[in-house]
């Protein structure tokens, strides 16, 4: 399986929550709204661009729209091996965090 | 997202964003406006614009890196593609790169020389500070400048003027240095306590402060290896014998480190002018007599303009004190900044450099890269054809008009940049010792920490790179692809400039061999020329002591077949004084021969009328001189019957006149005065011996005389073998260089007419299948090479006549005029080899097979 950094990883899940919306500002959006952190526009456009060239995602351009100055935008959709590589992600995340409680790591053992 | 009004982002930032993202990528400008326009309705115009200027700030490191990356890649491609363009056209790429390396070199070799000489003094920490003082003396219509100076003038500003922190004067001698046995006669530098103070000049061992110990010396490095060899010098004694029989012994008191070549000032032994053997102590305060140079030092920060406004009392000062010498100005040389002139001061001991010598010398490597560009751009153009359809195609998929620029230029610069080795390589293993060898000034060559010479090379390689390459990369690139790939596109476009260029070409070469043949000519002839006298028969014998003359020539009276014994102070063929002549009121400054008596006896020379100097010096002749031919046609006398003038202040009356003699190697008829000089003063002694002389007769009484001192003679007829063997040197260096611009034209040409048989390959086939002859073919082929020849040929002719002529007019000497000569063997030399260029191409094209080459259409 590819291992996919952290950003790309919240970009992939971005994109599919946001389904028809999943263009650069919401994308944006939804990970500073998660994260609670600032994210330019710019550290968007490079993971996206590498799971573009992954084969994880493909995007399509929507007709002209007045509110960003005559240009269209660029939505990106799940292909299936985006949705895989997902499922792979929640699978693997899940067999790791088995056990482990928020209390247990408060805790310290 | 709510709908809102939609706010534009304002025109600098879009104009920002699409400097930094091209047009072409839509989504990121959409993405762009779209946030700004929410963040403006949010938080209002303001926060919205810092909010964009942020975000194209972030932007900027990312953009330089894809930049990077993508130029990279194409970079790697362009330099892919061009190694594959120069392996397949091997002829046009050994030419191109034979004669880039060979300019370069010229320019690398030749910019390291005149490096050195332009950053003479330079390494002087305080030369900004310190001047030489140069007076102004009138003569004829205008003034010469001197770099000598009245010998308390120094000491005067410094006592005069709080701003003048140092001083020094510098006065030559010659005494015999002599240590454990070894005796030989050496340049005595006399210099004042603040030398060491204002010149930066360290020393290897030893303190500068041994400079004011009046019996202390300071030796260079090359003395102390004559002399003292791997000893340690310091604290050795050794004796200095001046001329008037005086003999001190010094204490070595410290040893110079090796002086940099581009010193415009060295010294081998150096002693305290405070010592009685540096000036006499009546001349001390003499404001008429004068030392080698006065140097000061000013106080940092202060100006000369207080020392400038008291001079007129100097010169008050002076004039009252030599009337014969009446100085109009004093002038101040600062050592760093000299100025252009400078090399025109007189009898300067620090070396200036002599301008119009160095331009020529620059002209030279400059010519060769002028031809080799040529070369380039020729080729380039010429064989653009074969390469038609690659950029056509190119073109067709998308390749950009800049991508095709750089691609070029890519090509040119790996020719460049091998040249530019190889020419490096060439010019520091063989140029520079080549050079070293025919200047007297060696060069010292560390490559590794020379900037400069680094910093040249590469300007050298963009600026190479961009002259050839540019004109061909732009025209290339500029072809229609439609048209080339319909077969429509015509190289011919470019024929006129290839033509001019070639045309250039040939005259630049032409005029180098026509310059480099004449000068060899006028070297041969100035080697050939008459001397006026018969020097065969003269042995000279140099002398270092007062006494010696005498006692040698006493000594030699006992073989008679030393027909005539005399001595000289001045040699003819050495040099001699520069004095004032003053005929009726008309000033100018001549040549001085300072000659003992039977002196042009002893070298064989005629006296036309008149007689020479026979008695003693204590007789009347003091006040008589004899003169050669040109001085008289320059007074405008006819004869020398009571003829008498002024001669440095004093009544002087002709009593001799000799013919215009060989007195200098160039040949130049000076006129020429000759004085009567006592024995005591004598440097030479001069013996007129018969044909096959033994010298070991002379040398025994030498050795009997002085068992410990150096026996040095010579014959008269070598006295200008040095110069001449330098002449000889040069001639081989122009006939080098015609050579070479020859070479890199005809190379040009051998690469032109490739590639112009192979765009007429065809048009020549069709000729042969309709019975053209072999040499019909070659004629219609070389026809406007050769018409183009015969313009070169004939523009430069013309060029090279009338320059050098008018050049010959302003330099009178012995010079030949420019005959036929030079320019038939430069017809000769640019014909045969422009043929042989040409040959192996028409041959070629002789012998093609019209059916072979006909078939694929």
């Amino acid at each position: 399986m590819n291992h996919l950094t952290r950003s790309e990883e919240y970009i992939l899940l971005a994109v599919w929550k946001l389904q028809e919306e999943a263009y650069t500002l919401p994308i944006q959006a939804r990970l500073e709204e998660i994260t609670g952190r600032d994210w330019s526009l710019s550290s968007v456009y490079a993971p996206l661009e590498r799971l573009v060239s992954q084969n994880l995602i493909n995007s399509d351009l929507t007709d002209p729209l007045p509110e960003r100055g005559g240009r269209p935008k660029r939505i990106y959709r799940l292909t299936n091996g985006g949705r895989k590589a997902l499922l792979e992600i929640q699978a693997v995340g899940q067999s790791m965090w088995s056990g482990v409680t928020a209390a247990a790591l408060e805790r310290g053992h | 997202m709510k709908p809102y009004k939609h706010t534009p982002p304002p025109r600098w930032a879009t104009f920002v964003l699409n400097l930094l993202l091209p047009d072409e990528v839509q989504t990121p400008a959409g993405d762009y406006e779209e946030y700004y326009s929410s963040i403006a309705h949010e938080k209002g115009s303001a926060a919205a614009k810092r909010w964009y200027a942020m975000q194209l700030f972030r932007l900027i490191p990312e953009i330089i890196i894809a930049k990077l990356y993508w130029s990279l890649v194409m970079w790697k491609n362009y330099l892919l593609v061009g190694r594959r363009n120069l392996l397949k056209n091997k002829v046009a790429a050994s030419i191109n790169l034979f004669g880039l390396s060979v300019a370069i070199a010229a320019c690398v070799a030749v910019f390291l020389f005149v490096k050195d000489f332009a950053t003479v003094d330079r390494f002087q920490e305080n030369g900004d500070r310190i001047y030489m003082i140069t007076h102004d003396v009138p003569e004829n219509d205008g003034f010469a400048t001197w770099g000598t100076s009245p010998i308390p003038l120094g000491p005067a500003l410094k006592a005069e003027f709080p701003q003048v922190e140092e001083f020094t004067r510098i006065k030559y001698r010659r005494a015999m240095f002599e240590y454990s046995g070894k005796s030989l006669s050496e340049n005595i530098v006399f210099a004042d306590d603040g030398f060491f103070n204002m010149l930066t000049f360290p020393l290897r061992l030893g303190r500068p402060e041994a400079l004011k110990d009046e019996s202390t010396v300071i030796i260079s490095e090359s003395i102390a290896e004559k002399y003292f060899g791997s000893k340690d010098p310091l604290g050795e004694v050794i004796t200095l014998s001046f001329e008037g029989n005086n003999t001190q012994a010094f204490v070595v008191g410290g040893v110079a480190e090796k002086i940099p070549s581009n010193s415009g000032f060295r010294f081998n032994v150096l002693i305290s002018a405070n010592n009685p053997n540096a000036l006499p102590t009546e001349a001390r305060n003499d404001w008429g007599q004068f030392v080698e140079a006065t140097l000061i030092q000013l106080v940092p920060g202060s100006s000369l303009e207080s020392i400038q406004a008291a001079m007129p009392r100097f010169i008050a000062l002076q004039n009252a004190a030599n009337v014969d010498w009446p100085i109009s100005s004093f002038g101040f040389e600062n050592l760093r900044h000299k100025g252009i002139m400078a090399f025109m001061v007189r009898n300067r001991v620090i070396y200036a450099v002599e301008w119009p010598f160095m331009i020529v010398f620059a002209l030279i490597p400059l010519f060769m890269l002028a031809l080799s560009c040529i070369n380039y751009v020729n080729i380039t153009l010429a064989s653009a054809l074969r390469r038609l359809k690659e950029i056509g195609i190119r073109k067709v998929v998308g390749g950009s008009r800049k991508q095709l620029i750089m691609q070029f230029l890519a090509e040119n610069m790996i020719l460049c940049f091998i040249s530019l080795i190889m020419g490096a390589i060439l010019a520091i293993a063989f140029l520079v010792p080549v050079f070293n060898n025919l200047f007297v000034e060696q060069i010292d060559l560390r490559v590794a920490g020379d900037w400069g010479l680094w910093i040249f090379l590469f300007v050298l390689l963009i600026f190479v790179g961009f002259v050839s390459g540019a004109y061909p990369a732009f025209y290339i690139s500029s072809f229609e692809p439609s048209s080339i790939l319909r077969g429509q596109e015509k190289v011919n476009r470019t024929a006129w400039l290839t033509k001019t260029l070639m045309t250039i070409q040939f005259a630049l070469a032409f005029i180098t061999v026509v310059v480099s043949v004449y000068l060899a000519q006028n070297n041969e002839h100035l080697m050939t020329v008459d001397w006026g006298y018969k020097p065969d028969n003269t042995m000279v014998v140099r002398l270092s002591g007062q006494d010696q003359f005498g006692l040698l020539a006493a000594d030699l009276q006992q073989y008679p077949q030393i027909e005539v014994i005399s001595g000289a102070q001045h040699h003819i063929g050495e040099g001699g004084d520069a004095s004032r002549v003053n005929i009726e009121g008309a000033e100018s400054t001549v040549r001085r021969i300072a000659v003992g008596d039977n002196y042009f006896q002893s070298m064989g020379i005629t006296i036309r009328d008149g007689r020479e100097f026979t008695e003693n010096y204590s007789q009347p002749d003091s006040a008589n001189v004899l003169v050669n031919q040109a001085f008289l046609d320059d007074a405008g006398w006819t004869d020398i019957t009571d003829k008498s003038f002024r001669l440095d202040g004093r009544n002087v009356a002709i009593i001799g006149l000799i013919d215009n003699i060989l007195t200098t190697p160039i040949g130049a008829t000076f006129p020429i005065v000759f004085t009567n000089a006592a024995p005591s003063h004598y440097s030479v002694a001069t013996l007129k011996v018969p044909g096959g002389f033994d010298p070991s007769v002379t040398e025994s009484s030498w050795k009997r005389l002085y068992p410990t001192a150096d026996f040095s003679y010579y014959f008269q007829n070598e006295v200008f073998d040095s110069s001449y063997n330098s002449m000889r040197k040069m001639n081989k260096m122009f006939l080098l260089i015609a050579l070479l611009s020859l070479v890199i034209a005809s190379m040009g040409l051998f690469g032109l007419a490739s590639q112009n048989a192979v765009t007429r390959m065809k048009e020549m086939a069709v000729r042969k299948s309709l019975g053209a002859s072999s040499a019909n073919l070659a004629y219609e082929l070389n026809r406007k090479f050769g018409f183009r020849l015969v313009l070169a040929a004939s523009i430069s002719s013309v060029l090279c006549f009338t320059g050098v002529n008018w050049l010959l007019s302003q330099f009178p000497s012995e010079n030949i005029a420019l005959g036929p000569i030079p320019l038939t063997a430069a017809f000769v030399l640019v014909f045969v080899t422009a043929a042989v260029a040409v040959f192996f191409q028409s041959r070629k094209i002789a012998l093609i097979n019209p059916a072979e080459v006909l078939k694929t259409d």
